[in-house]
């Protein structure tokens, strides 16, 4: 089940939306559910004060009051890894738009075909993200979604969980005995499972990654990772191919 | 026994006087386990060749000479012209050096037996002329050198080596005197400076074919330029014609026609939807420019371009470079699909910023085999000279931004996926 928003000022463009969401899943057979909101403050309020999850949101960009660019700031600040999908009239896009991380761009009036294949793209993204990842901390088994997964921290013998969730942090629940090299082997291969060993004490969540330089990663919570200097080569090459390998290949 | 021991001691040091020559060039980039293990059974069979006083110098020569260039192949991943060459004049040399000392030996002493002396003299004039040379500086980059231009330098050494093994065995029949050595001096010297030209050349056929890179970049960026003009000249005509069509569509609705009205704004939609659907509309003028001109080269052949392109207007990296990362993608894709049936012609684009780095992926299917070269890079398949630069300046550019080129193909559809980390 996909939880998705939907949020333009412009009731019928909204609905038009929650339309061809409907149909596309009900052909893809996929279960869904639309939530529309009319302006940026209310999405913003049910994700930050309701703490609604969603999955993906489809987000006007020129809207009165908060527009799109101001609405994804604001989710991107709780670091949650949800798939914005921007929807415009405008054919060029700003610069800024593209620090909030958005998955893909729709075009107004919506192309049937395009909207298609983005949702699916949606899809399957959200598909790789799925599966728990499952540790025994205290003798208690805990399960955390590999989506909420930033990245995994070894400190001497034992692993540190680094999650999205805010507060976790302080508890000690997050700890567990292993090696990150065999972690790492256990870890499903992408593109089921999207993990990348950046240092000797460090592997990393891609879909948590904000931006990648050739030498450090800045994570979505504004964490910076080095790069080790012999793992370099090896991750740019590996980073080339994760970037490239989302969305079908000559469909 | 003291022979053994002696010879054993003396292939020793030729084994380190041949390394520290191929290294001259480059630290070797086998697996040390092959290196050394190459390096022992080189030792083997000079210890065996000097220890049995092999009755036939020349196969001792083509021996020496065989094992080297493979070490030499084995440390550099050179082409055999490269390896052969740099060989054949380090022997050329060596036996001219070895020649010259034997003949003043036999000049002075008067004794005939004692090539040990002459063998030992001989192996550190040698080693202090690599370590000179090594001093001097070796030229480390290569650029095979076309076949017939090697085939003209390769002479010289050839025919040293039979001259100096001429000196080597009339010496050896009539005595020795200072005019033969004098002339082995000078093969010496004749074969440096032929070593020389020889390296000045490969650097000259390095810079030919880089100049060849940048004539192709400029090729590339004047043609995008025209292009540009052309798009901007289809701009203002279009705002002209739009500028029409809004004064029809206000007279209609003036006139009350609202459904002639709404017809005419959903055909300019639609219009406008076709041709946003097609080509690019980045808003970046290089980026743009490049795509709907390789997109009207890809419909005149048949090929359906899908692009997808999702990058900023304002994008931080030079028009320049990324028309010619782009333009030389799209050009191999073009060329592979050219050879397929018309059905199969398709091309598929994604430019996209992502996480901080612009991306570029193309997708073609292809016929046929992909060759690498020895270095790892892939052997152009298009026919004739002046192709397989493509790749080489994307990889130049992708270089400069610190980025990645991989090329992960499958059996039938080769793929070109380019990161570029922006400033």
């Amino acid at each position: 089940m996909l939880t998705i928003a939907i949020c333009d000022d412009d009731r019928a463009a909204a609905d038009a939306i929650e339309a061809l969401l409907q149909e596309t899943a009900a052909r893809q057979n996929i279960e869904i559910s639309c939530e529309p909101f009319y302006d940026g403050a209310a999405l913003t309020e049910a994700v930050i004060e309701q703490a609604v999850c969603f999955d993906i949101i489809y987000l006007d960009i020129e809207m009165g009051g908060m527009n799109g660019i101001q609405t994804a700031r604001t989710l991107r600040e709780q670091n949650l890894p949800l798939l914005l999908i921007y929807v415009s009239g405008h054919e060029e896009y700003l610069k800024e738009l593209f620090d909030t991380e958005p998955f893909r761009f729709l075009s107004k009036p919506i192309d049937r075909a395009d909207f298609d294949r983005v949702f699916a793209d949606a899809c399957r993204r959200l598909q790789s993200r799925a599966g728990f990842f499952s540790y025994a901390c205290n003798k208690i088994v805990h399960r955390v979604p590999f989506s909420r997964i930033a990245y995994f921290e070894s400190c001497g013998r034992r692993i540190r969980i680094h999650t999205s969730d805010p507060g976790a942090e302080a508890t000690d629940a997050g700890v567990f005995y292993g090696k990150l090299n065999e972690l790492e082997r256990q870890l499903p291969s992408p593109p089921t499972c999207r993990f990348l060993r950046i240092h000797q004490s460090f592997l990393i969540n891609f879909d948590h990654v904000k931006s990648i330089g050739p030498s450090q990663v800045v994570m979505l919570d504004g964490t910076v990772l080095q790069i080790s200097d012999e793992r370099r080569k090896a991750v740019k090459t590996q980073f080339c191919l994760l970037l490239n390998d989302n969305g079908g290949l000559l469909r | 026994m003291i022979l053994l021991l002696t010879g054993f001691f003396l292939a020793l040091s030729m084994i380190h006087i041949t390394g520290t020559y191929i290294t001259l060039f480059g630290k070797p980039q086998c697996r040390p386990i092959l290196w050394y293990g190459a390096r022992g059974a080189y030792l083997c069979f000079l210890w065996a060749v000097t220890s049995a006083e092999s009755p036939y110098p020349l196969v001792t020569l083509a021996g020496n000479i065989i094992f080297i260039t493979l070490l030499y192949m084995l440390a550099h991943r050179d082409s055999f012209k490269t390896a052969f060459f740099r060989v054949l004049i380090f022997f050329t040399i060596y036996m001219a050096v070895e020649v010259a000392v034997n003949c003043l030996i036999l000049l002075i002493l008067h004794n005939e037996d004692d090539f040990l002396m002459g063998d030992a003299i001989c192996q550190i004039v040698m080693y202090l002329g690599i370590q000179i040379y090594g001093r001097i500086g070796p030229k480390k980059e290569e650029m095979p050198l076309p076949l017939l231009c090697w085939l003209k330098l390769f002479i010289i050494p050839a025919v040293s080596l039979y001259v100096i093994y001429d000196i080597y065995i009339r010496s050896w029949r009539y005595g020795s005197n200072i005019s033969l050595i004098l002339v082995t001096l000078l093969m010496v010297l004749m074969n440096f400076v032929i070593y020389d030209v020889y390296n000045q050349m490969t650097s000259y056929a390095l810079t030919e074919k880089q100049s060849a890179v940048y004539a192709q970049t400029i090729e590339l960026c004047d043609r995008q330029m025209k292009e540009r003009e052309a798009a901007y000249r289809q701009t203002r005509m279009l705002r002209h014609d739009l500028n029409d069509r809004l004064v029809a569509i206000g007279a209609l609705i003036e006139q009350g026609q609202y459904d002639a009205a709404q017809k005419e704004i959903g055909g300019m939609l639609y219009e406008n939807r076709l041709r946003r659907g097609e080509v690019s509309h980045s808003g970046n003028p290089a980026l743009d420019a490049l795509i709907n001109y390789k997109y009207s080269v890809a419909e005149a052949i048949g090929a359906q371009l899908q692009c997808l392109v999702e990058v900023p207007a304002d994008l931080p990296v030079d028009g320049t470079d990324i028309c010619v990362v782009l333009g030389n993608l799209l050009d191999n894709a073009l060329d592979a699909v050219a050879l397929l049936p018309e059905k199969e012609r398709r091309i598929r684009l994604e430019i996209r910023l992502e996480k901080g780095v612009l991306r570029i992926l193309t997708e073609n299917p292809y016929s046929g085999r992909i060759k690498n070269n020895r270095d790892g890079t892939l052997k152009s398949l298009k026919p004739g000279d002046g192709h397989g630069f493509g790749l080489l300046s994307v990889r130049r550019i992708v270089d400069k931004y610190n980025g990645e080129l991989c090329l992960p193909c499958d059996d039938t559809v080769f793929r070109a996926c380019v990161t570029l980390y922006l400033p």
